[in-house]
């Protein structure tokens, strides 16, 4: 049973997968700093792994389909068991809504409001999230499909703005690094943008739809963001070439130095608009994850009266995460695939394990009850028979 | 501390009297320690305690496990 009653459409549902991949642009510069001008490549590679997290979830979505990540621990793994991994799953949603929460500060702080104090700008747009999530996750999302085309919009414009600048030699030759690169660069892409997915379990009791097709609209609607991330990389690559290795943020780059004549030039503001509408988008969902999480860990009747406090949370769990940007960076691409890899892969593939074998064994039960049901009215009628 | 007063003074005035309002002992009671903890790492932030930077200690475990890439 959802913390949340209200209900959300399945086009709603869809743009919020795909604001959602589509906001990880900005995260791409973890592998982009690895593979370069393959990441392109490593980008469709991280999301064919990815593919398999779809089918885990949709499995699992199948079965319980009113029923959040946390009810479905409780169940599959026993309320003890269940409650320990539910842990893991809650620390991943905080720290995630805190890591998200650091990337909007250090963009807004290094590109657009450099003097305001970080605390400042973190307590504002956390304002404006816990807002939209005291109203229920219908007025959350109301806005997500118009954010997904707006965003689409602009990187398509952006991509006609920049074809000056753009040299196709700039992605010649592919495949030239050492394959370990694009092993790295392919993990860090399908645990840091699409693995993040997994968050997506705590809304499915939400989705009023008949026919129930998770798999596929988890599938398009990634299909959609990951399409726009290759637009956004490709346009890159072509516009920075190697530089882009250097660039937090290279999609801003691209923009600055992107202009047709001079009517059209300081572009990055368009940038910086959709980016806002993006991460909010991406923080107001792992926001509500986070809270509704802990709520139903606790029994709550709802999750609002702690979104206040979780987001307090969340603001000071930011200032603690990591001692500086580099040691931020370096995490994003040496260790983290691996430990996301545990929350995001192992544990749903563990828990689709034991809802085959639990299912098994009760098809099994059931059948072997038949079978001496049977047995019995068998023998109740071989009675009178044998009597004549 | 601006921001640790702002967080208290809203988790005080918005969310313990959501929470006493649905008169239910258990929740009121984990929403009141709840809110006493985050109120504690506010004033404890806002008051310039070192608290330990989490993730960083994390990436120090793995590293410590040999469980990264190698650059």
């Amino acid at each position: 049973m959802s913390i949340d009653k209200s209900k959300i459409t399945v086009t709603q549902f869809v743009f919020t997968i795909v604001c959602f991949i589509e906001s990880s642009a900005v995260l791409s510069s973890f592998s982009v700093g690895i593979s370069g001008k393959d990441s392109w490549f490593t980008m469709i590679m991280g999301y064919l792994v990815f593919l398999i997290l779809v089918f885990v979830i949709s499995q699992i979505m199948r079965r319980y389909p009113d029923k959040t990540l946390i009810e479905i621990n409780n169940e599959v793994f026993g309320n003890v068991l269940g409650r320990i991994i539910s842990v893991f799953y809650i620390w991943f949603f905080v720290t995630l809504t805190s890591l998200n929460l650091l990337d909007t500060q250090v963009f807004a702080s290094s590109s657009i409001m450099t003097k305001t104090p970080p605390i400042v700008l973190m307590a504002t747009f956390m304002v404006i999230c816990v807002w939209a999530l005291r109203n229920g996750i219908s007025v959350m999302t109301r806005y997500m499909t118009v954010i997904g085309l707006l965003s689409f919009a602009i990187t398509v414009f952006a991509f006609i703005i920049a074809f000056q600048k753009f040299h196709l030699s700039n992605l010649l030759p592919p495949m030239q690094q050492k394959p370990i690169v694009y092993v790295q660069a392919s993990h860090i892409f399908s645990t840091i943008p699409f693995g993040e997915i997994i968050v997506f379990l705590m809304l499915t009791p939400n989705v009023s739809s008949s026919s129930k097709k998770y798999g596929r609209y988890i599938l398009i609607g990634t299909l959609l963001g990951v399409i726009s991330m290759l637009l956004v990389a490709i346009r890159d690559i072509g516009v920075l070439g190697e530089t882009i290795k250097y660039f937090t943020v290279p999609s801003l780059e691209t923009q600055r130095v992107s202009s047709i004549s001079k009517i059209f030039s300081r572009l990055e503001v368009l940038y910086t608009i959709i980016f806002t509408a993006l991460m909010y988008s991406k923080i107001v969902v792992l926001l509500y994850a986070a809270t509704a999480a802990i709520a139903q860990f606790f029994k709550l009747k709802t999750y609002k009266n702690i979104s206040l406090l979780i987001a307090a949370l969340c603001i000071v769990y930011t200032l603690n995460l990591y001692d500086s940007g580099i040691s931020h960076g370096l995490s994003g691409m040496l260790v983290v695939p691996f430990l996301w890899s545990f929350i995001e892969y192992i544990l749903p593939i563990l828990t689709l394990c034991v809802i085959l074998i639990k299912s098994k064994f009760k098809k099994e039960g059931t059948e072997n009850d038949a079978v001496r049901v049977n047995g019995k009215r068998g023998n109740l009628s071989l009675g009178p028979s044998l009597g004549n | 501390m601006l921001f640790a007063l702002m967080a208290s003074a809203a988790i005080c005035l918005l969310d313990l009297p959501s929470a006493i309002r649905t008169k239910e002992k258990r929740e009121i009671t984990i929403v009141s320690i709840l809110s006493a903890l985050v109120i504690i790492l506010c004033f404890l932030q806002a008051f310039g305690v070192n608290l330990p930077k989490l993730m960083t200690l994390i990436n120090e475990f793995f590293m410590w496990l040999g469980i990264y890439y190698k650059m």
